[in-house]
């Protein structure tokens, strides 16, 4: 997950496509780090009320998001809106994928890295947001998080914050 | 190769004179059914044929349901000037379709092998029989001297261990310019074909797909979807569907990635359908690849690659720019020009794709065709 693109993205609705632009950079692997002011962060709660690899959905301000606790410690935040066709993505599945493979073989990886929405089967991970093994520019809206103080802070980013 | 383009000028578009045009779908014909053959094969089953009282019609009869309203598919005014049936002198073919409409490669793909590899006879009869109308056309037509015609050689699907001798045997001669694989009602993502694939593959040729005349009228053979059709015109209509089936099945059965150089013609499928058919496949594999990971690119990318659509027949709809659109939307790079020769529902270069742009349609009438046939 290293160098992924995900933070930030403003959306932008041009008829039935969404398009994304992506203002900053999000590294998984590295600390939580945000240089938005702390208006921005938000609150959603003790950390030990989130399950360990799984999603819940809370309310961040006016936003609806799912939010998935690792054993690590690191927290993924994404936005509960397939950006396909707006389906509550977060209530689909967190599993893994098949990869790709030759024909007849069967290979199960990115267990319980992969966000699937229940409606059309999208694919996205639940980390950066992108589609594993589908070039797309439709992404899933991806926040970073962090637990700080046995608390998880989301950070919505000035647009979202605002709303 | 070189290809020099006919100086007839009969029948040309103007503006065609020495543009090269590969015509993917003409069909020989062997007058007299089954006994021309006979030498042809080992004495056994030529004796065996005689005993069966075998024969092979012109075109194969679609049953009384299902024949064309005007008796024959094949047009009657190109019957050979000994009264010969229409496809049968390759002598008048070179007059009547070469010259006369500036071919320059015509692929010969006979209806009658095709029948006769399919469902109509037994698996160890259609390989025989294959094979004999392979050294048929190859032996008795001038395909030496003719470099204008090329063979399709045909293969029994009803044996795809023979197929691949059959192929081994023939596939090497430079008159060979694709493999006709006649299907029976097994899809072609099955691996049941992968024997053929893999020997059309070493060979440097295609597979060319085209409808026998046993669809939807033999047991065995392709049905059309929905049920029986109830008459010629219904039933001629909706053989697309047995393109879309099969093309389908390619896309999401892997056969792409197990056989990479391998490259597809689907002859007189017409292609209006690929179009849509092509949105959703790929619409669908965005949304299920994971039950497919073996499909490890989009579907569309693959048959941009390798499966080219014939031309013939081509729609007409009533705004001509209608079609251009579709064809710019399908990527003309799909499609390979044919005139289904000498059938009733022909499309000759003269009064093909004017609507579109030069470069556009000569790509379709040769060029594409060239990057897919082994010439």
């Amino acid at each position: 997950m290293k160098g992924a693109n995900i933070a930030n993205m403003s959306g932008q609705e041009t008829g039935h496509v969404w398009t994304f632009s992506v203002s900053s950079t999000f590294n998984r692997d590295e600390p939580f780090q945000s240089d938005m002011t702390a208006s921005t962060l938000v609150n959603i709660g003790a950390a030990e009320t989130f399950p360990v690899n799984g999603v819940r959905i809370v309310m961040a301000g006016k936003r609806e998001i799912g939010v998935v606790r690792r054993p690590d410690g690191q927290v993924e935040a994404v936005r509960n809106w397939c950006p396909h066709k707006g389906a509550p993505i977060c209530k689909g599945q967190l599993t893994g994928t098949a990869l790709p493979g030759a024909p007849g073989t069967l290979t199960w990886g990115r267990d319980g890295e992969i966000l699937r929405c229940p409606w059309h089967g999208f694919e996205f991970e639940m980390a950066t947001g992108a589609r594993p093994f589908v070039e797309s520019r439709m992404r899933l809206r991806v926040y970073p998080a962090k637990i700080e103080n046995g608390e998880i802070w989301v950070d919505l980013g000035p647009r979202t914050a605002k709303e | 190769m070189n290809i020099e383009a006919p100086q007839s000028k009969t029948m040309r578009a103007k503006g065609d004179a020495g543009t090269t045009i590969v015509d993917c779908d003409v069909h020989p014909v062997v007058a007299g059914g089954f006994t021309p053959l006979y030498p042809f094969m080992p004495k056994a089953w030529a004796e065996r044929f005689k005993l069966k009282l075998a024969r092979v019609p012109n075109i194969l009869p679609l049953t009384f349901r299902f024949e064309h309203p005007s008796g024959s598919a094949a047009r009657h005014d190109a019957a050979t000037p000994s009264g010969g049936p229409a496809g049968s002198d390759p002598e008048y073919m070179r007059k009547d379709l070469l010259d006369a409409h500036g071919i320059s490669i015509a692929v010969l793909t006979s209806l009658q092998a095709g029948q006769m590899g399919t469902v109509i006879s037994g698996p160890d009869e259609s390989a025989v029989i294959c094979s004999a109308y392979n050294d048929y056309f190859l032996e008795v037509w001038p395909l030496k001297t003719e470099k204008r015609l090329r063979l399709a050689m045909t293969v029994t699907a009803q044996d795809p261990q023979a197929a691949v001798a059959e192929i081994n045997r023939i596939g090497k001669r430079p008159e060979v310019c694709a493999v006709y694989l006649p299907l029976i009602n097994i899809l072609m993502g099955n691996r049941y074909y992968e024997p053929i694939y893999k020997a059309a593959a070493e060979h440097g040729l295609p597979i060319l797909l085209h409808v026998t005349g046993t669809d939807s009228v033999h047991y065995g053979a392709p049905n059309q979807a929905g049920g029986f059709p109830e008459n010629y015109p219904e039933r001629y209509v909706s053989l697309s569907q047995i393109g879309e089936a099969n093309l389908t099945s390619l896309c999401f059965s892997g056969v792409f990635e197990k056989f990479p150089t391998l490259k597809f013609i689907f002859a007189e499928y017409s292609f209006a359908w690929a179009l849509p058919l092509m949105w959703r496949i790929n619409r669908t594999w965005e949304s299920l690849r994971y039950d497919v990971p073996w499909v490890k690119r989009p579907p569309r990318e693959y048959v941009s690659e390798r499966v080219r659509f014939s031309t013939q027949p081509l729609d007409e709809p009533h705004n001509p720019e209608h079609l251009k659109q579709l064809i710019n939307m399908l990527g003309p790079e799909h499609l390979v020009f044919s005139t289904d020769y000498p059938h009733w529902d022909n499309d000759f270069p003269a009064q093909s794709l004017l609507m579109l742009d030069k470069d556009v349609r000569c790509q379709i009438l040769g060029a594409n065709a060239l990057k897919v046939l082994r010439t």
